[in-house]
């Protein structure tokens, strides 16, 4: 790794002869991805997010199976791996995997897999495989990856029921992720309506505000989401309890928004061009939509990005208890579920995947969220000290 | 034949669906062939008795246990844990004629201290009954009596002490004990509302300290393995809770302790200090082989009973292990099962799960453990409960209306249960529909294989004869009217492994075109849902299935009962129990089912037992009540290094009290092997 | 001073007023209470159930009263020391909750004092060696600590404290120490089987405390009083240490307010996965088995500590720092 790669204020120094030519000329937000390009970890974070989304995004047609699709040959089964050259050293242009061999070892219970070379199962790309519906709207039966009829691939390897855990993780990040993206975005109402409302307002609105803030800051957070979501009715369908945890997750997340809307409030307020909107006539939500808003939304983006984590990992966590998500709706959390016992890591150390995958996430959101912060502060000097 | 008709208690009924022709065809071909059923049992119970199967385990088990005098022994020794404690000599403290048990391999050595979970207490230091069971669950033995006697007409039961028997605190045991528990407790309006419908009637009659009847006012045969298998259930040390019961003591004065210790009321505080539930739980005397030291709300500190009656075959006074820490570990089994793997506990067995064995093994390849696999009593490992009564209709109408039983036969045939057995059981259970255990002599392999083949095909037909069809091209069916057809099933995931069963079956019924919704839920819940009767569809394993338990609460076979583990058929139970008083009549069939459950009961003939058992069977693999998926399965039972005469097989479950018949009170250390 | 101590503990306790009012909510809405359940439970066993049997019933628990008076019961009656009866336990909650809440704290805090010792150094060392290996090194850790779920956190270091040290995780107690009355020798018994949930639930705030320390030790080592300082041949690590180490530990204690929530959540989470004998797995049995009256202890007890632990961290840094007296 690079030092740059880890050197989140170390710019280039073209980027800040480019910013100081541009000058004033350059708009807010061109200029905050100015800023925002020279932090390359947040960058790279930013694009590893964006590959997991759009992987999650179209995770039917990447996914070669779907989440209840089991293989009864592979229960337990480790991941296979990708070969180009076969058991006798042939070189061949298409990928395969070879199939699972299982035996019961009757002394220690263990399923044990082995590769069987005699059987390959060529890798095809872009070919008809499990018939599926792209976002519940459109037929298709096209795979990124797939195999033949009759044979299988389990990159990730498979659970206690064969079911592929890649498409699984996949599905499960489709779910997690949405719910740090749909949770963010509730928290994002809910703390500039809050936030704003005391801050524009002042006077006993604020003061309410703020004691609310100061309450739900000082309540730990996990015990509060176990007992809401402990109480969501058992007939409620998947989608409904989707909504509920997301609705749970935000309903304590929504201060530390709040409480940084609501300080740019009280002090743009005072800014000349707010008043002069005022006197000018302007309503209130006009005022602060139109000349409040704009001006701190690219903190608002970054704090927003940082709060992210804390939902995956809320989600994750309920789920893990078993209080959160439950099948068949897949989860990471759902998934972690599985792998409760320590020696998981043991015995099957794949069925931890997913456990990696919300680790990465939440690094890459911390990141990206850090290069966001320092690039939107219109104070920074982009490390240029 | 019948000691009582079973059709005679309802004249007039009411008419029932047209549907229901096929249930009662089913009842009345068993009917028919019950003299020649009954023929075919007597001479498999013959062939079975003539042949006796390879026995396990020491013949001692199997037999009435010796007494001191008959195998010659009069001196005894004790463990020197209880030397220089000011205690009467050994000789003293055991009854007039010790009880002589056989260990399974080795005369144990005194010492040590094991470490357990609070969930394996009762299959670590087994309670002590009256009566107890033979290993192969046959056979009635004596334990804390010497003898039992039943009166030709079936309702009198008398039981005979053994002389000199202590409680923990060295008050002797006597007939009181056992009185006190039926009249102030069983028989005590505020503390049972409900009469226990085993004890119903019964009085009970002491003839001197040492012997006593139970008399019921009808036949009550199998009274005797009531009292075996539930025998913790059958006596209180009179001595200690009399100042805790309402009966005995000054209201005023109870109500103030009851304030004081901070109970709702004096019921919930026996049953705290019975149960060991409280800090208190070391002022009970107990019979067993361990009194409680201390509790704390995490742990409950043990040490042997002086007082305890058994001796092993060198005179020394059972048990060998000193000292027992069983540490409350809530309902985490994944934890109970890392901590079992890792050698970290003596004794673990009834929180674990077949799929654990791998893991579990980790630990014997490392050599910190011994696991050992036994095989579960359940004929069933999930025993699917529809709710005949729940409070819909629609739903009610498919379980029990103009289709017959054509929607739950569809469900059970989508079940592959070979291939349940292979991913859930490594191919070592039993696919069984829920009937009779294989040790039943009634138990027949066609009640077992009922409507158990795998056919999705002919379940998809049942289903499209009952015109459940897909309206709305999710996959899935809805209901005749097109309103959405969901199953919501919530169940309690512990003991066997319920929830990975059931997602399987959630893929199976989906194939189908059902949509089961699942939900895992707390045993309170369960309780409290499952007696509102709320549940949709449950499930418990199915156990009550062998010759012991089986005539007496045949619970998957009619209803006659509710509970947490039982909510199938709430009102038609509550209407039995109550003689029609409360609750709702069930229909004529299910009216018939109960009068062969009371013949069962009542039965005074060994004849007129099995054709009722057999009718009950019969009406079961007909009907499927309940839908069986895979049974007799692998259990695991880990014991750490250095235990010992823990038998490497056995059977696991409810009927024999996983270990009753297995006398924990002969495990022991052996130090000298740890390494 | 005096006002101040005053003042903070008087604002005190209108918070708590006021979460538990949100406590009390939170446990009044799953769908059904204690005395419907009795009575299905009794109507299930085929008891006649009177119209009067259910008005003594719900007067017993005051369910026949309003709901704002039912609030009043419970927080009254938690004041006087009566937190009500658990019906999963059939016990009284009181016995429940005293034992776990003492491991409760001894995990809390001493993750608290893990984040310090842990952050302080390695932040400072951070800072002044910027860019260095160890530097990174150290920002990466943080990175993956700060990212890495508590739960996931404990099944790694469990399996790892077994498979390398033979580690017993199931208890805060070796064996022959769980009955032994208080002693150094327990004391010390007692840490050594606290460290692996201390480092488990203190890794993230410790991650955080470092990142923080780290941000605001390069901020005040780039003021121009450093630079002078510096340039006056001032030594390298009075340098550091005199002045912007002072200014830069600050937030640390202001921070206890922020971490002591997350301490407590990771606590309650970690605690489950290692089935230690705290609130936490008491917690999610009563949650789940809707004993609500334990549960509604619980989350009180947990806010409690909470509360008090910022009100003692602001006291702290008001002793510390005399101009937060004035403000």
């Amino acid at each position: 790794m690079s030092e740059a790669a880890l050197q989140p204020t170390g710019a280039g120094p073209l980027a800040g002869v480019e910013e100081r030519q541009a000058g004033a000329a350059i708009s807010p937000r061109r200029l905050m991805w100015l800023r925002f390009r020279r932090h390359r970890l947040a960058l790279a974070s930013g694009a590893f997010l964006l590959v997991l989304y759009v992987l999650a995004a179209f995770c039917e047609f990447v996914a070669p199976y779907g989440t209840t699709t089991r293989n009864d040959d592979a229960v337990n089964a480790p991941p296979m791996r990708v070969h180009f050259f076969d058991a006798d050293g042939r070189f061949h242009a298409r990928p395969f995997v070879y199939a699972y061999r299982m035996e019961v070892n009757p002394d220690t219970w263990m399923r044990e897999y082995t590769e069987d070379t005699g059987r390959p199962f060529p890798i095809r790309f872009f070919a008809r495989g499990e018939p599926y519906e792209m976002w519940n709207l459109f037929r298709m039966d096209r795979h990124l990856f797939t195999t033949d009829a009759g044979a299988y691939i389990h990159l990730f390897g498979t659970d206690p029921l064969g079911r592929d855990m890649f498409s699984r993780v996949l599905y499960g990040g489709r779910i997690s992720l949405s719910i740090g993206i749909v949770g963010v975005v509730l928290t994002i109402v809910l703390g500039i309506l809050l936030g704003g409302i005391a801050g524009y307002l002042g006077g006993l609105a604020d003061r309410v505000v703020n004691k609310a803030i100061e309450v739900l800051q000082c309540l730990p957070s996990l015990p509060l989401w176990m007992a809401l979501s402990a109480a969501l009715p058992v007939h409620w369908s998947p989608l409904l309890v989707y909504f509920g945890i997301t609705i749970i997750l935000s309903l304590f997340g929504w201060t530390a928004l709040a409480r940084q809307v609501r300080g740019r409030f009280l002090a743009l307020r005072e800014e000349e061009f707010v008043m002069a909107a005022r006197l000018i006539g302007a309503d209130t939500p006009r005022v602060i939509r139109k000349h409040m808003l704009p001006s701190f939304s690219s903190h608002i983006i970054a704090t927003a990005t940082l709060a992210v984590p804390a939902m995956i990992l809320g989600e994750t966590a309920l789920s893990f208890l078993g209080i959160g998500l439950r099948p068949p709706v897949v989860s990471w959390g759902v998934l972690m579920f599985q792998a409760q016992n320590p020696l998981v890591i043991e015995l099957t150390p794949w069925q931890m995947f997913p456990g990696l995958f919300v680790v990465l996430t939440v690094m890459a959101f911390n990141l990206l969220g850090d290069g966001l912060r320092d690039a939107a502060d219109p104070y920074s000097t982009g490390g240029m000290k | 034949m019948l000691t009582r008709s079973p059709r005679s208690r309802h004249h007039g009924c009411r008419s029932f669906p047209e549907g229901t022709r096929l249930k009662v065809l089913a009842l009345g071909k068993s009917r028919q062939g019950l003299a020649v059923v009954a023929a075919v049992a007597a001479l498999f119970a013959a062939s079975a008795t003539g042949q006796p199967p390879e026995r396990e385990f020491p013949d001692a088990w199997y037999e009435p246990p010796k007494t001191a005098s008959e195998v010659g022994l009069t001196s005894f020794s004790q463990s020197p844990f209880l030397d220089g404690r000011g205690l009467p000599p050994v000789e003293e403290r055991l009854p007039d004629d010790p009880v002589v048990i056989q260990p399974y391999d080795s005369i144990g050595k005194y010492g040590g201290k094991a470490r357990i979970t609070l969930w394996d207490s009762w299959q670590f230091f087994n309670w002590e009954h009256a009566l107890t069971l033979s290993a192969d669950m046959r056979n009635v033995l004596p334990n804390l009596a010497e003898s039992w006697s039943l009166s030709e007409d079936g309702r009198v039961t008398t039981v005979k002490l053994r002389a000199g028997l202590r409680w923990s605190d060295g008050h002797p045991l006597t007939a009181d004990d056992f009185m006190f528990r039926l009249n102030h407790v069983f028989l005590d309006p505020d503390f049972s509302p409900v009469t226990y419908r085993g004890v119903r009637g019964c009085e009970f009659v002491k003839i001197d300290d040492l012997t006593f009847q139970y008399v019921f006012p009808e036949p009550n045969p199998m009274f005797v393995n009531f009292f075996a298998q539930y025998g913790s259930h059958m006596l209180d040390p009179m001595h200690f809770f009399k100042q805790y019961h309402a009966a005995y003591r000054d209201k005023e004065e109870l109500d103030a302790l009851v304030e004081e210790e901070g109970f709702v009321s004096w019921m919930a505080m026996y049953r705290a200090l019975r149960d060991w539930g409280n800090e208190d739980a070391s002022k009970v005397p107990t019979v067993r082989a361990y009194k409680v030291v201390e509790r704390t709300p995490t742990k409950l500190r043990l040490e042997r009973n002086p007082y305890y009656f058994k001796i092993d075959p060198a005179g020394q006074q059972l048990p060998y292990i000193d000292e027992v820490d069983a540490i409350i570990l809530l309902e985490n089994s994944q934890m109970i099962a890392f901590q079992a793997a890792t050698g970290q506990l003596d004794f673990a067995a009834f929180a674990l799960k077949t799929q654990d064995i791998p893991l579990l093994k980790l630990g014997e390849a490392k050599g910190v453990n011994q696991v050992h696999v036994w095989r579960r009593l359940h004929i069933s490992d999930v025993s699917i409960q529809p709710n005949y009564n729940f409070d819909d209709p629609k739903y009610r109408e498919l379980l029990w209306g103009k289709g017959e039983r054509r929607f739950i036969r569809a469900l059970s045939h989508a079940i592959d249960r070979e291939q349940m057995n292979e991913m859930i059981y490594f191919g070592r259970g039993v696919p069984s529909q829920v009937t009779a255990h294989p040790s039943s002599r009634w138990y027949e392999q066609r009640f077992a294989e009922a409507h158990a083949r795998y056919d999705p095909d002919y379940a998809r037909q049942l289903l499209d004869e009952l015109e459940l069809a897909d309206v709305d091209g999710d996959g899935l069916r809805e209901y005749p009217d097109g309103s959405k057809l969901t199953i919501t099933f919530e169940f309690l995931d512990f003991e066997t492994p319920k929830s990975i069963t059931m997602e399987l079956v959630r893929d199976y019924w989906r194939e189908i075109g059902i949509d089961l919704r699942l939900k895992s839920v707390e045993r309170r819940l369960q309780a409290e849902r499952a007696q509102a009767n709320k549940m949709q569809m449950t499930l418990w394993h199915a156990d009550k299935v062998t010759d012991i338990l089986f005539p007496l609460v045949p619970d998957w076979f009619y209803p006659h009962r509710t509970g947490w583990d039982i909510a199938m058929w709430n009102h038609w139970a509550r209407y039995y129990q109550t003689d029609g008083r409360l609750g709702e009549r069930p229909p004529d069939d299910v009216r018939e089912l109960q009068g062969w459950g009371d013949a069962l009961r009542m039965a005074t003939t060994e004849a007129d037992r099995t054709v009722a058992a057999k009718a009950l069977l019969e009406a079961a693999a007909e009907n499927l009540w309940t839908i069986g998926t895979v049974g007799q399965a692998p259990h695991p039972v880990v014991v750490s290094k250095r235990l010992r005469n823990v038998t490497p097989t056995g059977i696991w479950g409810w009927d024999n009290r996983w270990t009753l018949s297995y006398h924990p009170a002969t495990w022991y250390f052996d130090e000298s092997h740890e390494d | 001073m005096r006002s101040y101590l005053v003042s903070r503990v008087l604002g005190m306790v209108p918070t708590l007023a006021v979460i538990s009012v949100i406590i009390f909510t939170v446990i009044q809405l799953p769908e059904g209470d204690i005395v419907s359940s009795t009575l299905d439970r009794l109507q299930a066993q085929g008891v006649d159930v009177t119209e009067e049997y259910v008005q003594n019933l719900r007067a017993q628990y005051n369910l026949d009263k309003p709901l704002v008076l039912q609030y009043f019961y419970w927080a009254g009656n938690f004041l006087t020391g009566d937190m009500g009866y658990s019906y999963l336990f059939s016990r009284p909650v009181n016995e429940l909750v005293w034992e776990r809440l003492g491991y409760t704290l001894s995990i809390t805090v001493s993750a608290l004092f893990f984040t310090w010792i842990v952050a302080l150094p390695i932040g400072i060392y951070s800072a002044v060696r910027q860019y260095s290996i160890g530097d990174y090194i150290m920002t990466s850790v943080a990175l993956v600590g700060l990212a890495t779920p508590p739960f996931l956190l404990a099944l790694i270091f469990m399996h790892l404290g077994f498979e390398w040290f033979g580690v017993s995780t199931g208890g805060l107690f070796s064996p022959e120490y769980e009955d032994a009355p208080w002693s150094w020798g327990r004391v010390a018994d007692l840490l050594a089987h606290l460290w692996l949930p201390m480092i488990i639930v203190g890794m993230g705030s410790a991650a955080f405390t470092m990142r923080i320390l780290r941000a605001n030790l390069l901020d005040e080592l780039n003021k121009p009083y450093v630079v002078t300082a510096r340039a006056k041949g001032v030594r390298p690590a009075k340098l550091v240490l005199k002045y912007p180490v002072r200014i830069a530990i600050n937030p640390f204690i202001s921070n206890i307010g922020l971490m002591l929530p997350g301490l407590v959540s990771g606590e309650a989470l970690v605690s489950l996965v290692m089935g230690l004998p705290t609130i936490g797995p008491l917690l999610l049995q009563s949650l789940l088995n809707q004993d609500m009256f334990l549960a509604g202890s619980l989350l009180m007890w947990l806010a409690i500590l909470t509360v008090v632990g910022i009100l003692l961290s602001d006291l702290l840094l008001a002793w510390v720092d005399p101009r937060i007296r004035f403000e």
